[in-house]
């Protein structure tokens, strides 16, 4: 059974005219053990679908059951209590509270728990140790570096057992070296079994990963299952899936592309010279019907 | 998650922020102060008062004109007029000394009576002085030892002599021992025969303040006001084995009579100063506690008023906190126990606040305020209830907090 089952999952925002589509039907079925990295252009749903398996936020439609039990209509105090027992965040950044001290804050979750003073210190500890920064518990947040912050928000990640670790592109701050740490450390975190979804944008950090899902436009477009240590090569290819301009638009010059239908602004090309070395899309998206208009046209 | 957690979050965040929280309680803080110090000087006044009504005026009955105090039928003072002790004078005589004499009980009656003039020395002139002539049994009537030289006799009723205050001799005479100087008085000589010695002193009394007085005897200041003495008070001293409020009753009645049926004087028992004291005070105590009140809610309302900006400000904190697991409810706790560990310490602080002027006071007045406890532990009750209930909106607010708004912000 998989761990995390996504059935035909929407998320909306506003409504009317303002609508807008963040994920669309949105089918995904996740097993234990997997290290899934997310891939997607900016606005492509990768974060809200992060929100909504994280239990922070809820589907418009559809049906989302975890571990088997349904969690999409929850109270926000059920799902306040999923989220402390099942799932570990790691943020992109400022993922500490500033404070308090690094064994504090990797000891918050226990303490939401009500566990006591001494159980959640000694866990805290050994998680402290585990990511190599025992030596720092009673240093503030402030006096770390950016990738010992991150170790020290996947310990707090890690300290509630969680089955699932939920890193919204925990390496988007880092520089390479610490950034390499920190994903051995999430490797090493996967190995011991433990379920990861990441997102991230850079390919290179798919090499980690066991599966790796590309989205745009709030849908899922591709889903390949890959060997570790690889680095997915769909994902070369993952920033143009489409021809931003075409014939017609080459005839009429800019102004036809910056008011072209399909696409999104940030990925129009403003210089006509570069268009000609935008690549074939090895990723199609699928052709499917649009249900909702969306608001970011014009 | 347990109140410790939270105290210990609370206390995190304030430390993070000195400044601003001095900020948020200085309201608390100023609103606790002022209660406690003012209810501190009243009290100070009271036992001032007091220990005045035990030592020098001890078993004493005032007589006063005006009527001061109104009584019930057991006796018990019900109500305190403050103008017409000031302006009332004139209604009692020497004549109803005389009628007391009579009072069975009563050991001595002595007139007290206003001399008005300004007193002269070394061609300087002295406003400060109150000069009061009085019977030469006035020092045995009050218990007050002379520190220098002694007071006039009985035989001394015709000479101009003196004995003055300890203040008088210190700011007028410039020196400790002024005995044997003279001084001018409505164009006459006087000779200072003696010098009290320090009278306990309680401010805001109705009580002349005996430290500035100039003491001459009786027949000299009679003649000096003419036909008639301006007797403000009769002191009259009970005999030990007599029942002093059956004798102030004896005087109420025979006075009565002796004016025609003109309740238009006051007979008080010693220990009745303080209530007197004490109830003037009530009017000018009870109007600063109000506004001190008043400023304790303000000082709610400003904690409010920042923990509503800190709910906004700290949203990403929030949504961490929500994200590890933090129930709404928990939240909420979280930012009330903060703005009840603020109006704590805030009490606290206007605690040490009051102290500190307290202590000033003692030192540069002769105020002699003492600490309530009653009034602090309501104080810090107080302050502590008004931070939980100021607090709730606030704590509502980051409770209900959606938490990926809260996380997106930053």
């Amino acid at each position: 059974m998989p761990i995390i089952n996504l059935k035909d999952v929407s998320r909306l925002y506003g409504f009317g005219d303002a609508t807008t589509v963040a994920l669309e039907d949105i089918n995904l079925e996740i097993n234990k053990g997997e290290f899934v990295a997310i891939m997607g252009p900016s606005g492509s749903g990768k974060s809200t679908l992060m929100n909504v398996i994280g239990l922070l936020d809820r589907p418009t439609y559809g049906a989302f059951t975890l571990h088997g039990d349904n969690v999409e209509a929850l109270k926000d105090d059920q799902r306040a209590k999923v989220r402390r027992d099942k799932i570990g965040f790691v943020f992109q950044s400022f993922s500490l509270l500033p404070n308090m001290n690094v064994l504090e804050n990797v000891a918050l979750p226990l303490a939401y728990q009500g566990a006591n003073l001494h159980h959640r210190i000694l866990q805290a500890r050994t998680m402290l140790e585990r990511v190599g920064l025992g030596d720092r518990s009673y240093f503030l947040p402030t006096q770390l570096s950016g990738g010992q912050v991150q170790r020290v928000a996947i310990a707090r990640s890690l300290i509630n057992q969680p089955e699932i670790i939920i890193a919204d592109e925990p390496t988007g701050n880092l520089d390479s070296i610490a950034s390499r740490l920190v994903m051995e450390l999430l490797a090493d975190i996967h190995k011991m079994g433990n379920t990861i979804l990441m997102v991230t944008h850079n390919p290179e950090l798919t090499r980690y990963a066991t599966r790796v899902l590309f989205m745009r436009d709030g849908m899922i477009v591709h889903d390949e299952k890959k060997s570790l240590g690889d680095i997915s090569e769909s994902s070369e290819n993952t920033k143009f899936f489409e021809e931003t301009t075409n014939e017609e638009h080459d005839i009429a010059g800019v102004s036809a592309m910056l008011t072209v239908e399909t696409d999104q602004g940030k990925y129009v090309k403003m210089n006509p010279q570069s268009t000609k070395k935008s690549r074939k899309p090895s990723v199609k998206r699928p052709t499917k019907k649009k249900k909702y208009k969306r608001s970011k046209k014009s | 998650m347990m109140m410790v957690d939270h105290m210990r979050m609370a206390r995190n965040s304030i430390r993070a922020n000195r400044f601003r929280s001095f900020l948020t309680m200085l309201g608390v803080i100023i609103g606790v102060a002022s209660v406690v110090t003012v209810v501190g000087i009243g009290e100070g006044i009271k036992h001032q008062v007091n220990r005045q009504s035990e030592t020098v005026t001890k078993n004493i009955i005032s007589v006063r004109p005006g009527r001061i105090a109104e009584r019930d039928g057991n006796g018990v003072i019900t109500r305190i007029n403050i103008l017409p002790a000031s302006i009332q004078t004139g209604s009692i005589t020497l004549n109803d000394a005389k009628e007391i004499e009579l009072i069975d009980g009563v050991e001595r009656v002595v007139p007290m009576a206003l001399v008005s003039g300004t007193v002269k020395y070394d061609n300087k002139e002295y406003g400060g002085a109150t000069v009061i002539a009085t019977k030469h049994d006035f020092v045995d009537t009050v218990s007050q030892k002379i520190d220098f030289g002694g007071f006039y006799g009985d035989v001394d009723k015709e000479k101009r002599v003196a004995v003055i205050g300890k203040s008088i001799a210190e700011d007028f005479f410039g020196e400790v021992v002024p005995i044997g100087k003279t001084f001018t008085f409505r164009d006459q000589e006087y000779i200072v025969r003696g010098v009290f010695e320090q009278f306990p002193i309680a401010p805001l009394t109705q009580n002349m303040n005996y430290n500035s007085t100039i003491f001459i005897p009786e027949n000299v200041g009679y003649n000096l006001s003419g036909s008639k003495p301006q007797l403000y008070e009769l002191l009259v001293s009970v005999k030990p084995e007599y029942d002093k409020q059956s004798v102030v009753r004896a005087i109420d009645q025979r006075i009565k009579s002796v004016h025609g049926g003109q309740e238009d004087f006051t007979v008080l028992r010693s220990d009745e100063m303080s209530i007197l004291t004490s109830k003037t005070f009530t009017l000018v105590s009870s109007t600063t506690v109000l506004i001190a009140i008043i400023s304790l809610l303000v000082g709610g309302i400003g904690i409010m008023n920042v923990m509503l900006v800190t709910v906004s400000e700290r949203a990403r904190e929030i949504g961490i906190r929500k994200a590890v697991g933090a129930s709404n409810s928990q939240i909420k706790w979280q930012f009330l126990t903060e703005s009840m560990v603020l109006s704590f310490w805030g009490s606290l602080s206007g605690l040490l606040v009051a102290g500190i002027v307290m202590l000033l006071l003692r030192i540069f007045t002769n105020l002699e305020p003492v600490v309530n406890l009653s009034v602090v532990i309501f104080a810090i009750i107080g302050s502590v209830v008004i931070g939980t209930v100021f607090g709730v909106a606030p704590a509502r607010k980051a409770a209900r907090k959606d938490p990926i708004d809260s996380l997106r912000s930053m």
